[in-house]
């Protein structure tokens, strides 16, 4: 059949243009930003590779990747691992479907919540007082002083915050794929001999793999570029202890209304993400993955 | 291992799927339950396999009533209709699976599965992941990882029905022979008949999760209990027709407005079950009714209307009609009837008896 050029343009034309505008544009002004020295008088001063060469020469620069990097793995562990387990916890563990499903729609409902109500519960939950909730529990257990969480355990608090908020989209995604294997290959490794653990081990976890590489990429990419949860809750502090790469960013361009030195960071964080996706078909051996049937 | 079900009940909520079966399958047997889909005999499978828990009864194994010990301790192989072949291993690792779950060494489980995969002639295919091979060869593979462990039980859940009709018919042979040389206890779940007596040495029958039969093939035929296993065994089904019986000169006929037949003598036993004869139905094997094409007046048969005739390759399936009552009868190629040709009607073989609201075959004694 022929289809007319222009008829193709009708249909995709409307989508194309709202793709262009708020997906393509902004990243391409995003790398003709980095090379300019705009800040709040909004003037495009080209000045070559300056922000890059700025932000590599600073020490922050390092300590703030490190800080991402710690962040990103330790809330990638908490909210793949929860989610998972949330995932198994609902499907192979529970045979009653509305249990099942109350429990769930429960870990969804901060999703719902508007993000600032989420964090006030979260400083409500670690305030330094005695009338925290960790700290209330904690006195339960004969513990007379009150730890202050964000100045102590400051990474903490921002992992556990954006953890569990997280994980209810891999529990979503993780308990369909279970749910998708036929139940002859759960019976059929029953009969084999394997226990739980076995089953989740050799039939699950390879099973699922497919939907445990999307989560993974998933998270880590919108882990990379969030920063809405620890600009409320810490701001990136103390002292810069929480500052994670976006952040930085964020400070940068509107803190101090250095748009090119916040663009050039941005760019940064995009090549990251880029290299970061890449590795990691990689690992999953996602060619692989295309080629075979997916059977279940 | 001899297998015993003792009065073995399942529901799921509401549903009673499995009712006060009761059943013992000899050792070193091959046991087919039989029934239509839904009718609760996957279910007495997946019972057996220790997959669901019986609601009330005991399962046996020889000596040890098994209800509460986990599928993995039941020393038994299970094959599904899905094969429930592992898609992320190969064909080696599949059957390996059960002995690496054991723990067993590396040189022992090579020297097993190459020895399952010889006997099931699947050796040139241990590389292979699942879904390059052929339904015939998963199935293979699915018995042999089923074998691989030497179960004392063999369970298949419709095993063939995944297969395509000619290689179903090859496959039922073989796994009749593989059990016969091994001599393992066998229970194997169909909905087809003609399957199930080929492979079985005693078939159960079973209907919405009751025990209809449970006999060998041979009687199951001969002597069908109720109009169920009656109409469910043999293909094409027996024909079964509405009518009552009536006495006369010491002679019984069964007798309906179009049609009235003389039984045989044996049969007068019926009578003397005073049981309702006023209502019963009639029932004949397709392949023991002769059609002849003279008058003869032995028996009050003249007079059939060939309404339909369906090659079925060596015979020809005849359908008859005499006003409302059908008649079913296999007739070899040689005397071909033509449609709307009038046919005399005899029975050679056995004929039956059943109560018209039991379902009850008249001539079994209780």
């Amino acid at each position: 059949m022929e289809v007319k050029t222009s008829s193709v343009m009708g249909f995709l034309g409307p989508f194309l243009i709202l793709v262009l505008a708020f997906y393509f544009i902004p990243v391409i002004l995003t790398v003709i930003l980095s090379f300019t020295s705009m800040d709040y008088k909004l003037s495009w001063d080209f000045t070559g590779f300056t922000n890059f060469e700025h932000f590599l020469t600073q020490s922050l620069t390092y300590k703030v990747l490190l800080t991402t990097f710690v962040y990103v793995a330790l809330t990638l562990i908490f909210n793949v691992g929860i989610a998972f387990l949330l995932a198994l916890m609902t499907t192979y563990f529970t045979t009653h479907e509305n249990t099942a499903m109350f429990f769930r729609a429960i870990w969804l409902l901060p999703r719902l919540t508007p993000v600032v109500v989420y964090c006030l519960l979260w400083m409500w939950i670690f305030e330094p007082t005695q009338y925290g909730l960790f700290n209330t529990i904690l006195s339960l257990f004969g513990k007379s002083s009150s730890i202050d969480w964000f100045s102590s355990y400051p990474m903490g608090v921002i992992v556990f915050a954006n953890g569990f908020i997280g994980a209810s989209f891999g529990m979503v995604t993780f308990s369909s794929a279970i749910k998708s294997i036929s139940r002859d290959y759960i019976w059929s490794a029953q009969v084999d001999g394997a226990g739980d653990w076995q089953i989740i081990k050799r039939i699950i976890i390879p099973m699922i793999k497919w939907e445990i590489m999307y989560i993974f990429i998933w998270q880590t990419l919108s882990l990379l570029n969030s920063y809405v949860y620890i600009l409320i809750l810490t701001d990136g502090g103390p002292l810069h202890e929480t500052e994670v790469w976006s952040l930085y960013a964020y400070h940068k361009a509107f803190k101090y209304m250095e748009f090119g030195n916040g663009a050039a960071l941005s760019l940064f964080l995009v090549i990251i993400g880029i290299i970061f996706t890449f590795i990691s078909w990689k690992i999953f051996g996602f060619r692989k993955m295309m080629g075979q049937e997916v059977s279940r | 291992m001899r297998v015993l079900l003792d009065n073995i009940t399942k529901i799921f909520g509401k549903v009673v799927a499995v009712n006060d079966l009761t059943l013992e399958v000899e050792d070193g047997k091959l046991v087919v339950l039989l029934g239509p889909s839904g009718c609760g005999k996957s279910t007495t499978l997946l019972m057996i396999a220790g997959i669901y828990r019986p609601t009330e009864g005991k399962i046996w194994f020889g000596d040890n009533v098994v209800n509460d010990l986990p599928p993995k301790d039941r020393k038994i192989g299970l094959v599904f209709q899905s094969y429930a072949l592992y898609p992320h291993m190969t064909v080696f690792e599949n059957i390996a699976f059960p002995l690496r779950l054991k723990r067993e060494n590396k040189k022992e489980i090579d020297k097993k599965v190459k020895k399952i995969s010889e006997f099931l002639e699947i050796g040139e295919l241990l590389d292979r992941k699942p879904i390059q091979l052929s339904g015939g060869q998963q199935q293979r593979v699915a018995v042999a990882r089923a074998l691989v462990k030497s179960p004392d039980i063999l369970l298949l859940d419709e095993p063939l029905s995944n297969l395509d009709a000619k290689l179903r018919v090859v496959m039922r042979t073989e796994l009749k022979k593989m059990q016969m040389r091994l001599g393992i206890t066998t229970i194997f779940v169909t909905h087809d008949q003609s399957e199930a007596m080929t492979v079985a040495d005693k078939i159960a029958v079973i209907k919405n999760g009751v025990l209809q039969q449970y006999s060998s093939p041979d009687e199951l035929y001969d002597i069908p209990k109720n109009l169920f296993v009656a109409t469910f065994v043999g293909s094409p089904p027996m024909n079964i027709i509405e009518g009552s019986l009536s006495f006369k000169d010491g002679n019984l006929f069964f007798l309906n407005p179009d049609v009235r037949f003389e039984l045989p003598e044996d049969m007068k036993v019926v009578l003397k079950q005073e049981r309702n004869t006023e209502e019963v139905l009639f029932g004949v094997r397709p392949e023991d009714v002769n059609i002849s094409y003279e008058r003869s007046g032995s028996q009050d048969s003249t007079s059939w209307l060939v309404d339909m005739i369906e090659m079925m390759g060596r015979e020809l399936l005849v359908t008859l009609s005499r006003e409302k009552t059908m008649l079913k009868t296999i007739v070899d190629r040689e005397h071909v009837p033509s449609i709307g040709e009038k046919v005399n009607v005899e029975f050679t073989g056995k004929v039956f008896l059943f109560d018209k609201y039991s379902g009850k075959n008249l001539l079994c004694e209780e």
